[in-house]
């Protein structure tokens, strides 16, 4: 793809799990941003602040269209990444209204341990559900009564997807509980699994979202009544006395700063509002290129009986070991023949290591700047080593 | 030489890393982040914590990636060889730090590095060394390995013991005049044929240290582990010290002053003749007409020799060895008892 065009000649880059190159676009918004209206947003009255100011509210509409959410019902704040936001979000849930807080096999560390460190903290009980091959939750062997319930909705080492997210949060919702939603993984290239269902909250990291690294929290007003004030300091009142303040989160038009504490990443944020448009605008062609490059790999991997694949299907994200060669060594290999790939647990040491007992493993996670080029290289290398 | 190795592969392992570190900062960083990370690994796995990847795996992944992309077949083999060398590298540095740590304490208890043969330490004191017997086989080193713990951890409180010179119960000769009112005792154990103890006597004399003190001198011929004597006319000299002393205090000492001042009239020391060149029967007779020299008649001479062959002799000495090796565990001589003190190795004028 052109926006990718600073790629040299035979750099492969299969890290998008981790974090995403950023198309051309997204770049020149930062150095727009940088270089023409540098400026602290949501604050200032001169000509570069009003200008950040558009672009920031531009970012949180796009962020709601993209995953087809009403700003009626939704508030976008931007945090760090997807572990902060989850352990910002946990943070302020008040304890009296629930009574556990639920998690699956298959996380990644940011919303298994941050469930682990809320039961600590709170002493309400912690579960953690098995996921089906296919990703589903067996939510019938469950009870959902006031649980906070923390799961993806796209694993980031195998890319299965909670299909029954819709029935999750139906019987959550039922049972008086809350459903925060991980999609970091699924917001570059599964968002669809998130049309249409309203969790109470989702939390994704931008810079997997061919965006430049920021977190996100989009979630629900009516949490509000669930949730205590956390960090609180600048950017966050209307009015302040000597021993009191009033926040500004206390009206619909503020209500974002609720976990936005201070100065915040303003040319990361119209770097995100840059990457979704351009993501809304991929074409088909692009999108149909994309799905055939992670087929070819996936097909070319699960027909060497030498490797041993979690993927249970085709997804952009598949991890994989090799009889008798070491991941990371095989990565180390890779990295001298330029295939930039990820090895070891990838934050999912509990499921990975300790429920499948699996050796570190290898990730090749797609992205839509890989080329078929890429592709035949990475079977043309790994043919050598499979041999 | 098993100490120093040790000393020399710690060494060399500091050098390497100090010297990068010096004149290429930015690698020597990176030995030091290696060496960090390869420390941390092992404090985890040390607390049966995981390690994903360690020193070892970093190392062994950076070299055969290589291999593996262009002669994949043999990264298995390779991989095998790396993880026998990384044992044994990670076998002889852990001999290394114990054996260095070991020959330190066995220097600072027992004033020698090598517990078995104090001799072939070159880091300790200047001594006749009392030597054990060698082991002769790969079990015999490693069990002698962890006895000699043992001897080093028994000889430790030593270092903080008084003693007592007169508490200890040797069959001495008392210097001439016999033991003086309100002077200090202090013990002087030496073999005649030992050259550290001969300059140690002569410093002593010149600084006045027989005056001083009431010296009880303890003649002491080594022997090796096989019940030879280290040097081999020690045992008759001793001998007739001790029977002399019976038939008058005091008079053997001519016999001492004589082997380690005197010399013959070919300019050579009387030590080094009765060491390499006397036979049993010169050395006697040597002996005898020094005897003769210091009044003793025919009559007198024949029931020195009488005595000399005393069973009563033989336990003298034995007596002598038991407390030298057993009670005191001392290594080397010349060994003295002075001021509540133990002092091993040559005996300085400044001492």
């Amino acid at each position: 793809m052109r926006e990718f065009d600073y790629l040299g000649e035979g750099e492969v880059y299969l890290d998008g799990a981790c974090q995403s190159l950023r198309p051309r676009c997204v770049i020149d918004a930062i150095n727009n941003y940088y270089t023409e209206h540098n400026s602290c947003g949501e604050r200032v009255k001169y000509k570069w602040g009003i200008e950040t100011d558009e672009k920031v509210e531009e970012t949180r509409e796009l962020v709601l269209k993209y995953l087809g959410l009403k700003a009626k019902k939704y508030t976008v704040s931007f945090t760090l990444n997807t572990t902060y936001g989850i352990n910002l979000s946990l943070s302020q849930l008040k304890t009296e209204c629930f009574d556990k807080v639920m998690t699956s096999e298959i996380e990644h560390n940011s919303p298994f341990l941050a469930t682990m460190a809320f039961s600590e903290r709170t002493g309400l009980p912690r579960e953690v559900m098995k996921r089906n091959e296919d990703g589903s939750i067996p939510l019938s062997e469950y009870d959902f009564t006031r649980a906070v319930v923390v799961v993806n909705c796209a694993s980031n080492f195998d890319g299965r997807k909670l299909l029954n997210i819709k029935e999750l949060i139906r019987d959550v919702h039922k049972s008086g509980g809350i459903v925060i939603i991980d999609a970091a993984q699924a917001m570059a290239h599964s968002s669809d699994i998130l049309r249409g269902v309203e969790p109470d909250a989702i939390c994704f990291s931008a810079h997997k979202l061919y965006a430049p690294s920021l977190g996100v929290i989009v979630w629900q007003d009516e949490l509000m009544s669930e949730m205590t004030q956390g960090f609180v300091g600048g950017g966050m009142v209307d009015d302040v006395l000597q021993n009191s303040y009033l926040l500004s989160a206390e009206g619909k038009e503020h209500r974002y700063t609720r976990f936005e504490a201070g100065l915040q990443a303003w040319g990361e944020i119209v770097g995100l509002g840059a990457a979704l448009k351009w993501l809304m605008k991929v074409s088909k062609t692009d999108w149909k290129a994309f799905e055939s490059n992670y087929h070819a790999l996936y097909d070319f991997l699960s027909g060497s009986p030498k490797v041993h694949l979690v993927n249970q299907q085709a997804n952009p994200t598949m991890s994989f070991y090799i009889d008798g060669i070491d991941s990371h060594m095989l990565g180390n290999a890779l990295s001298r023949e330029n295939i930039m790939a990820r090895t070891g647990y990838f934050c999912a040491h509990y499921y990975l290591d300790h429920v499948l007992g699996l050796p570190p493993l290898m990730r090749f996670s797609l992205g839509l700047h890989n080329r078929p080029s890429d592709i035949e290289k990475v079977k043309k290398v790994m043919e050598k080593i499979l041999h | 030489m098993v100490c120093i190795a040790a000393f020399i592969i710690l060494a060399l392992i500091g050098v390497f890393v100090a010297g990068i570190s010096i004149f290429k900062p930015k690698i020597g960083k990176a030995y030091l982040k290696a060496l960090k990370k390869a420390w941390g690994c092992l404090w985890k796995k040390v607390r049966l914590q995981k390690c994903e990847t360690g020193f070892k795996d970093d190392v062994k992944n950076t070299l055969l990636s290589r291999v593996m992309l262009k002669h994949p077949k043999w990264v298995k083999p390779l991989s095998f060889v790396i993880e026998i060398l990384s044992v044994v590298i990670v076998l002889v540095a852990v001999w290394a730090i114990l054996t260095a740590i070991k020959s330190l304490l066995a220097l600072w208890a027992l004033g020698s590095c090598n517990v078995t043969k104090p001799s072939a330490c070159s880091l300790g004191a200047e001594v006749c060394s009392i030597d054990e017997s060698e082991p002769s086989n790969v079990f015999e080193a490693t069990g002698r390995w962890f006895t000699e713990w043992g001897e080093i951890f028994e000889a430790i409180p030593d270092k903080f013991k008084t003693y007592n010179a007169g508490d200890y119960s040797f069959n001495y000769i008392e210097m001439s005049g016999g033991e003086v009112d309100g002077l200090p005792i202090a013990v002087d154990i030496f073999d005649p044929g030992c050259s550290v103890c001969m300059i140690s006597y002569r410093n002593q004399k010149n600084a006045g240290f027989f005056d001083s003190q009431n010296v009880r001198l303890v003649p002491f011929p080594i022997q090796d582990a096989n019940g030879e004597y280290k040097f081999k006319n020690s045992e008759i000299i001793v001998r007739y010290m001790f029977a002399i002393e019976q038939l008058r205090s005091g008079a053997s000492l001519g016999i001492i002053e004589r082997i380690f001042t005197g010399k013959n009239s070919e300019g050579i020391s009387y030590q080094n003749k009765f060491n390499d060149d006397y036979t049993h029967e010169e050395a006697v007779a040597k002996i005898e007409s020094w005897i003769r020299e210091d009044g003793f008649d025919e009559d007198g001479i024949k029931e020195l020799r009488e005595i000399v062959a005393y069973p009563e002799i033989t336990d003298k000495i034995n007596q002598n060895k038991e407390i030298v090796e057993n009670q005191l565990r001392v290594k080397g001589i010349p060994t003295m008892l002075i001021d509540g003190k133990r002092h091993t190795g040559l005996w300085k004028a400044e001492d």
